[in-house]
């Protein structure tokens, strides 16, 4: 190379040296945004002076992780857990830990026939494994979602009227278990959301029984369940009306969850005095199944609905329910 | 998407000795990476499934022989998965899709591209997202997809694809510089510290 060549190839340096700069910028950039130990967008963004190029490429990249970003449904999540632990189970035997060895992956011979055999075994055990690992799962879990996905898996599988009705009941006994714990951690927002669900699955169980009482077959058993689940129910609501200090008589005054509350309290009371296998005196029976949701002292059901099953359901007993 | 991972301590020894809840634990932490990876790449939601769940069974098969953190169980996911989608696409005699009309017409749906909650991706055009990521060359699309779909690093990758470090790093580069401009219209090169614009 002659020395007039020199100016030209410290210049090609300058620009690579420049671009191999900017890589490693764009890369470390990179790294805070989806590395491991990410930073949030807004405190990556303040690193980097407006308009700069760095940070427009990080604002684009998180544009396009969005763009790029899927979740599988919880159905299918549910399907392969339930497959992937099944198929866990049944390795594990008698086996213990072999010696780690350097990473490679698996040997890639026979393995779409196995996948394809495992995945078909999981159709038709997707429930059960699942449910059992995911039964602990709290609303604020991971696991959550599948928790529920299941759920809505067991409740398409079921084919029975009185099995559909069990498993609502069941669900919705679930519900009020993880509404109470929500509530005594003073979380009520997620309450209110868990409240919806909850009450979804009361109306399906109500109907359930109301189908299968009206053909003619034993749905007592389902009733008096029922029965249980909203009566706790409404001992629950009826303790937060009692300290959210709602007026009954009108919702709208005091604290801004009364209107809520007292609505869900006076739907779950409507249920309970709509049948008389619950122990109401069915539809159109006296005043307790329209009207407010008793008085002031006692929030709980209304005290003036004729007719209750005491053992079965007696009732708020003020703060009791939690 | 989340780049962090939240698994229980000792979630790696315990699904080497088949823990059925370490491996729910881990298909909880990694599933929605590499499925989106692998929808991303072959554009059909139920083949996306399908290679996902393979990924989590062949790493099941041979967890005996990994070794490393969590952040390493994922590249090694990756690394099943991207021999299980060569076996795919040799298999089927497919090619990665490379035309937007390609795609099932279902996952450009908003609501299937990420949870309406996740305040972070609200308003991303993924249409957009897709035919940008479309216009790059392979190798750049395999490193973005690994990338921003995966969350690997840069070493990560090299390792996957079998470059360098700073081979990677460049095809990074290319890549988001040509992703910015298609997804900014306001974008021009500019100086790294400054005056971008």
């Amino acid at each position: 190379m002659g020395p007039y060549l020199l100016p030209a190839w410290d210049a090609l340096l300058d620009v690579m040296k420049e671009d191999r700069s900017i890589r490693d910028q764009i890369d470390e950039a990179l790294d805070a945004l989806v590395g491991r130990s990410p930073k949030s967008l807004t405190d990556l963004l303040e690193t980097y002076p407006a308009d700069s190029l760095v940070r427009r490429i990080v604002e684009s990249a998180e544009t396009a992780r969005g763009g790029l970003e899927v979740k599988i449904s919880p159905e299918t999540k549910a399907k392969h857990m339930s497959m992937l632990m099944d198929e866990a189970r049944r390795q594990r035997g008698p086996q213990t830990v072999a010696a780690p060895a350097p990473i490679r992956p698996a040997p890639r011979a026979a393995r779409w026939p196995r996948r394809l055999a495992l995945v078909a075994l999981a159709l038709s055990l997707l429930v059960v494994p699942t449910a059992a690992m995911a039964r602990e799962a709290g609303p604020e879990d991971g696991l959550y979602g599948v928790k529920l996905a299941i759920e809505n898996v067991r409740l398409a599988l079921e084919t029975s009227a009185e099995g559909d009705a069990g498993l609502h009941l069941e669900f919705a006994a679930e519900r009020l278990a993880e509404i109470e714990s929500l509530l005594a951690q003073g979380k009520t927002d997620l309450a209110a959301e868990l409240l919806a669900r909850f009450e979804g699955h009361r109306d399906a169980a109500e109907e359930g029984i109301s189908t299968l009482d009206a053909k003619g077959q034993d749905a007592a058993v389902l009733a008096s369940h029922l029965s249980e689940v909203l009566t706790h129910h409404i001992n629950v609501l009826g303790a937060l009306v009692e300290e959210a200090e709602c007026d009954p008589a009108d919702p709208t005054a005091g604290k801004p969850q009364c209107k809520g509350l007292l609505t869900a309290l006076e739907n779950s009371s409507k249920v309970l005095d709509k049948h008389p296998l619950l122990g109401g005196e069915g539809p159109g029976a006296g005043a307790g199944t329209q009207a407010p949701a008793g008085k002031p002292d006692n929030p709980g059901r209304p005290d003036d609905a004729p007719g209750r099953g005491e053992p079965s359901h007696p009732g708020p007993a003020g703060a009791g329910g939690r | 998407m989340s780049s962090e991972l939240r698994p229980s301590s000792g979630v790696i020894e315990r699904a080497q000795r088949r823990d059925p809840h370490a491996w729910a634990e881990i298909y909880e932490t990694f599933s929605s990476q590499i499925y989106g990876y692998f929808l991303n790449k072959v554009r059909s939601r139920e083949t996306a499934e399908d290679l996902t769940a393979g990924v989590f069974v062949d790493a099941l098969q041979s967890i005996e022989r990994f070794q490393g953190d969590m952040a390493e169980l994922r590249a090694w996911l990756f690394s099943i998965g991207r021999h299980n989608l060569i076996d795919h696409f040799r298999r089927t005699l497919r090619r990665p899709v490379t035309s937007i009309e390609d795609v099932d017409a279902s996952i450009l749906a908003t609501s299937d591209a990420a949870d309406p909650e996740d305040g972070a991706l609200a308003g991303v055009d993924r249409t957009l997202v897709l035919k940008a990521v479309e216009g790059l060359s392979p190798d750049q699309r395999e490193v973005i997809l690994l990338r921003l779909n995966g969350d690997l690093t840069s070493p990560e990758i090299a390792r996957l694809v079998g470059k360098t470090a700073g081979a990677v790093k460049a095809l990074q580069h290319r890549a988001m510089i040509a992703l910015a401009k298609t997804l900014r219209g306001d974008f021009e090169l500019g100086s790294v510290g400054g005056e971008g614009g």
